[in-house]
């Protein structure tokens, strides 16, 4: 009901210039004004307010500001056909524009329907794989007549709990994601000591590092920070899992922290294969993975460093670093002078 | 021999975990006892004793907070927390409630293992600094009675606020202890929400402790929660 009384203020306010031009301007002229509203009000309160505005915009043009004013009755034929033509092309308008409304909703909803199917498929391909690692060596464990040794079975088992392993990060990033991308995650700044964040990532890391060797650069004395600690660690221990997948055994990776006018900057190098030109930006888009990734793990790693960098309202890039590998440099604003802490 | 054995009792309303940990735990020689509610574990608490209970906060009758609050309000016994839940605050909040520990879901029997080993030591010598004055962790060792503390063969110099903070955290070796309650022990009520201050004096105790700060292997932090002094 709120929709037809707003179009019925709208053909009430187009009434009042009327009256007010209708000694200088013809009646068809200002006919378009009620045309307009009729255009305006299919737009946002769609079909019903928009017929019920063209019938009600015709009979104030006859009332107001066709002569004879204040009288319903109309002097001649010709201004018979100018209310009648009115009339017909406020209805036709009011029905094309609701059509194109109803076609821009449809298109987004088959948007929307497009990128869910992608993310769902993309989501079920990466939870199968491990899943069916996971029932296949379980079955393989079940059905055993006896023809398995203690080997086997000490291999099957190792296999269900990495597979496991592998879908507890996939599950892990997905909820990662959903809540970044939700919006819901508004930061929970505190001052932060970026050692400790380091400190913390690294050694949740530390399981997968076995064959790269990690060096870490810490500039003495960096100033507390104004972030979301468990973010920020999120996000060092994105960065650190990344390079940690797309590198080959053996190979360095180098994590620094320094501060940089007002800035913490912390970088992750590696010595892997590096970028492919043109990668720089594609590389922080949901689920889609490196060049050199070989299909290891969900490609969501990047893009959650992104929102949460983001989050902060820092910025995040990718390059290739002289000599090989890949860079990513982190810059998060340090939140201002930090408190001070009184010394006892 | 039966009665010997360490008796856990388990809280869970999944049959599957209870599976999973009865085979993992009787398998190490603890007897296994489990309730699916909030209502039959504390029934079942009470009628058995246990030496140590394992509970999941996500229980269909009951707040596992509720749960805790009505276990401490008459047993000192060992609690550890399992529980699919990331949120911190719950955490936290059965932490400060009384319960000696958490593992977050899904973990690994090692893991486990290892925490209900810590919890069922430390409630068999409570860890107050008259029965263990000196702590030993790797090239750790802190006397607390002289107030002494020593970085391999390096006998090291501790500001008063320092040596009050690595004091509290030897007290509870091993355990969580809660940013609220570092804060209320060292700077008091007044400063609960003043973590920064823990913050920087925690980077002082690794900066003079640690080999790596970087890497801490003494002072371990658990995001969001405290903070855990590692043993063996």
């Amino acid at each position: 009901m709120k929709r037809y009384f707003w179009s019925f203020l709208v053909i009430v306010a187009l009434t009042v210039p009327g009256i007010l031009l209708r000694q200088t301007l013809d009646p068809a002229t200002i006919g378009m004004f009620y045309l307009l509203g009729v255009v305006g009000i299919s737009f946002w309160w769609g079909q019903g307010p928009a017929l019920s505005a063209s019938f009600l915009g015709v009979l104030f043009l006859d009332y107001f500001i066709i002569p004879p004013y204040y009288n319903l009755s109309v002097a001649n034929p010709e201004t018979w056909m100018t209310l009648i033509v009115m009339l017909v092309e406020s209805l036709v308008i009011s029905a094309l524009a609701t059509k194109s409304r109803e076609a821009e909703k449809h298109r987004i909803a088959a948007e929307n329907e497009k990128n869910r199917n992608a993310l769902l498929s993309a989501v079920s391909h990466d939870l199968k794989t491990p899943l069916t690692g996971i029932m296949g060596a379980a079955s393989g464990l079940l059905e055993d007549n006896g023809s398995l040794n203690a080997e086997d079975r000490i291999q099957l088992s190792r296999s269900i709990y990495n597979e496991a392993e592998r879908l507890k990060h996939l599950v892990q990033n997905l909820l990662d994601m959903t809540r970044l991308d939700a919006g819901t995650l508004k930061p929970n700044k505190e001052w932060q000591s970026m050692e400790e964040l380091v400190g913390v990532a690294v050694n949740r890391v530390k399981p997968r590092l076995t064959h790269h060797p990690l060096t870490l650069f810490l500039q003495p004395n960096l100033p507390l920070a104004f972030v979301d600690g468990l973010l920020v660690e999120l996000l060092l221990l994105n960065l650190l899992e990344n390079a940690v997948h797309h590198t080959p055994p053996n190979t360095q990776i180098r994590l620094s922290v320094k501060k940089r006018s007002g800035q913490i900057e912390l970088k992750v190098s590696d010595r892997g294969p590096g970028l492919k030109p043109g990668e720089e930006k594609s590389i922080f888009e949901k689920f889609i993975q490196g060049y050199h990734s070989g299909g290891k793990g969900a490609g969501l790693g990047l893009s959650i460093c992104q929102g949460i960098v983001k989050a902060h309202e820092g910025s995040i890039e990718a390059a290739n670093q002289e000599g090989g590998g890949a860079v990513f440099t982190v810059r998060l604003p340090t939140g201002g002078t930090p408190p001070i802490i009184q010394e006892e | 021999m039966e009665s010997l054995k360490q008796t856990i009792l388990c809280i869970e309303d999944e049959s599957p975990i209870h599976l999973f940990l009865k085979t993992a735990l009787t398998a190490n020689g603890y007897a296994y006892f489990q309730a699916s509610t909030g209502e039959e574990g504390l029934v079942q608490a009470a009628t058995r004793n246990p030496d140590l209970i394992l509970l999941d906060l996500g229980l269909p009758d009951m707040d596992g907070l509720e749960v805790t609050r009505r276990l401490r309000e008459w047993s000192k016994k060992p609690i550890i927390v399992i529980s699919a839940k990331e949120r911190e605050e719950e955490k936290v909040a059965a932490l400060d409630m009384g319960v000696d520990d958490y593992l977050t879901k899904p973990f690994g029997v090692p893991e486990l293992l290892a925490r209900i080993r810590a919890a069922l030591r430390r409630n068999q010598s409570p860890s107050n600094s008259a029965d263990t004055p000196v702590f030993n962790h790797g090239d750790l060792k802190v006397d607390l009675v002289h107030r002494r503390v020593w970085k391999g063969e390096e006998d090291v110099h501790l500001t008063p606020r320092e040596f009050k903070l690595l004091a509290c955290l030897v007290q509870h070796a091993g355990k969580v202890v809660t940013q609220r309650q570092l804060l209320t022990e060292i700077w008091g009520e007044a400063y609960i929400n003043q973590a920064h201050y823990l913050r920087v004096h925690m980077n002082n105790l690794r900066q003079k402790l640690e080999k790596q700060p970087g890497e801490p292997q003494h002072f371990l932090t658990e995001p969001g929660v405290g903070y855990r002094l590692a043993v063996d």
